[in-house]
């Protein structure tokens, strides 16, 4: 008999039960959403939410809620929680799929030059048309920029960390250019720099959480549909033509829905950091590699980290706002160094 | 009804030809073995009639249809592809990467689930891959890597089997495994061609042996008359004796000194 062989047990699993996983994060989410609607600098009981809540939905149940707290919780709390918990979705989904069609664990859409894209095109497109060209402007530029850092990190010798050092160098060109259009048009219509570099959820509205969740809502069902494939990219991509993948299609269209789903959260709330990359990092070692349950529980807890961060953002320092992004790349940060020493993927640690 | 051919099929990169106007039919219950020294093209002509790589003359016929003219998912029924360096590091288990070799069933309307557990179960089976079912692929060693390669190749249950050194790494009881493993894909029915080195295995396994060398077939038949010592001395630049095999039916190929 061999000896023990202990590299079968670098990948230690966790005690949750795969199914379990997605109902966790789906009730920690919720409780992070009720919690969030109670907090800030205007304070509003459990009880004071519900039946507001109650009372929108024409139950008249229970106490009738003051005018400033119902106005609080509904033109200016839940668009901006339902905002961080899309763009939270949004961001960790693309990381997690990114992370699988390129097979390379720094995969993110704002390393991979996609964000800074979208910042630029969202400068440009709000100085004529407001957030709603903002968005418009940030979605066709992270497409354009999706597509570019795919076609330009392409190359025969199938080095997958090629595409990374080509979005991280393109984005940083992008990220200048944004900073130009900043400093040079008029700042009541383009938001400052820090809004695009660390992203801001300050301000949300219906209209732009309803343009955001239909352009979010569609690419994240095409991806969700295109796990089954995304599996395959990781024997390679030539194995997964040899299963009868059409690699070309399935890749321009991939990186298209995740470029038009990162544009659109960019748009909307700016860059927010290290969420595409942190999120499905800890998701994987719950859910294991398989794209459908990691999508789903990505998209959860990705929910979970922007709905949090921001709490902390609108909170640590009330009255004053601090960009959501700081949190983000504070937690986001040092994982990414922790990252980054780690022995790779089935080698002894 | 042949599983495979190539008419005149070219590959030019530049100024290099890799395969040069090379002309092969393998039937269906033939197993193949393309033999040749480094850089003769053996993996060039394995991806072209995969269809990995567009030919810059010269066509493949997959089951008597032109493979250019085959939509991608189509071709997964027709033919399955082992690579001769495939990503090491893959996520996930052994089981599920061998049941990856099932999607291109997903096309076909008789295929059912109990075929799919079926095939899997079976194909870890014959590359004596069962006990790793559990086990996460990057974490494999070199061998076991191509035995559950292999047994995706297996899963997916294709007419035409195009291997390129199945046999990379493996000891040599895997090896005879594996290689009779292919002659049983032949006797039922398969088109087989595989890329070995191991000389003396393609001389009592396969069919028929194809020597390659600097991208043209340099000589092609039965392995008695493929294996004369002048032609490999000649093609692998090294001396080499041949005599008959002590107990089995076919030649021995030794390095001469």
């Amino acid at each position: 008999m061999s000896a023990p062989d202990l590299r079968s047990q670098a990948v230690p699993r966790p005690f949750l039960p795969r199914r379990a996983v997605p109902v966790v994060l789906g009730l920690l989410l919720l409780g992070a959403c009720a919690l969030s609607l109670g907090m800030g600098s205007v304070v509003i009981s459990p009880s004071e939410v519900w039946f507001a809540f109650l009372h929108r939905i024409g139950l008249d149940i229970g106490a009738e809620p003051s005018f400033r707290a119902d106005a609080v919780l509904w033109d200016i709390r839940l668009p901006r929680i339902l905002l961080g918990l899309l763009v939270g979705a949004a961001l960790a989904v693309t990381g997690a799929v990114l992370q699988g069609l390129y097979r390379n664990q720094l995969a993110d859409p704002h390393l991979l030059g996609i964000g800074p894209g979208a910042a630029l095109g969202g400068a440009l497109g709000s100085i004529s048309g407001g957030v709603q060209g903002a968005i418009a402007g940030a979605t066709a530029a992270a497409i354009a920029t999706a597509l570019i850092t795919r076609r330009l990190g392409a190359t025969r010798s199938l080095d997958p960390s090629r595409f990374i050092l080509t979005g991280v160098a393109l984005g940083a060109a992008l990220t200048a250019w944004v900073g130009f259009i900043v400093f040079a048009s008029d700042s009541t219509k383009v938001p400052p720099i820090q809004f695009w570099l660390l992203g801001s959820l300050t301000g949300s509205t219906w209209r732009a959480l309803v343009t955001v969740a239909v352009i979010v809502g569609v690419g994240l069902s095409g991806l969700f549909f295109a796990s089954r494939i995304l599996d395959l990219f990781a024997l390679g991509e030539s194995e997964a033509r040899h299963l009868g993948v059409d690699v070309d299609l399935a890749t321009a269209t991939i990186v298209m829905a995740v470029g038009a789903i990162v544009g659109a959260t960019v748009g909307a709330v700016g860059v927010v950091v290290f969420v595409g990359l942190l999120v499905p990092h800890i998701v994987r070692r719950f859910t294991g590699p398989a794209h459908r349950p990691l999508l789903v529980s990505s998209a959860l807890g990705g929910g979970l980290f922007v709905v949090l961060a921001d709490l902390l953002a609108r909170t640590l320092a009330d009255p004053v706002d601090i960009p959501v992004g700081l949190l983000t790349a504070a937690v986001g940060g040092p994982f990414f160094l922790w990252l980054i020493r780690k022995p790779p993927r089935g080698e002894p640690t | 009804m042949t599983g495979v051919t190539a008419r005149a099929l070219t590959y030019a990169v530049g100024n290099a030809t890799l395969v040069d106007g090379v002309d092969l039919v393998v039937s269906d219950g033939e197993f193949v073995a393309v033999v040749g020294p480094n850089g003769a093209g053996k993996s060039t002509l394995i991806g072209l009639l995969a269809g990995d790589l567009r030919p810059s003359a010269g066509g493949v016929e997959l089951l008597g249809e032109d493979l250019a003219g085959v939509p991608v998912g189509e071709l997964a029924l027709r033919r399955a592809v082992l690579k001769e360096q495939g990503v090491a590091d893959i996520p996930f288990d052994v089981r599920a990467v061998v049941a990856m070799g099932r999607y291109p069933h997903r096309l076909d309307p008789n295929n059912t689930q109990l075929a799919d557990i079926t095939a899997v179960g079976e194909a870890l089976d014959r590359t004596s891959t069962s006990h790793l079912a559990g086990r996460v692929f990057a974490t494999l060693s070199g061998g076991e890597r191509t035995r559950v390669s292999l047994a995706r190749v297996f899963a997916q249950d294709a007419p035409v089997l195009l291997l390129d050194e199945p046999t990379t790494a493996l000891d040599v009881a895997h090896q005879e495994r594996v290689m009779s493993q292919m002659q049983f894909e032949a006797r039922r029915e398969r088109a087989v061609v595989a890329v070995l080195h191991d000389l003396n295995a393609a001389a009592y396994y396969a069919d028929r042996v194809v020597l390659m060398a600097e991208g043209s077939i340099r000589a092609e038949g039965p392995p008695r008359g493929v294996f004369v010592e002048n032609i490999l001395s000649e093609v692998y630049r090294q001396r080499m004796r041949i005599i008959d095999h002590p107990f089995r039916d076919c030649p021995l190929i030794l390095v001469a000194d």
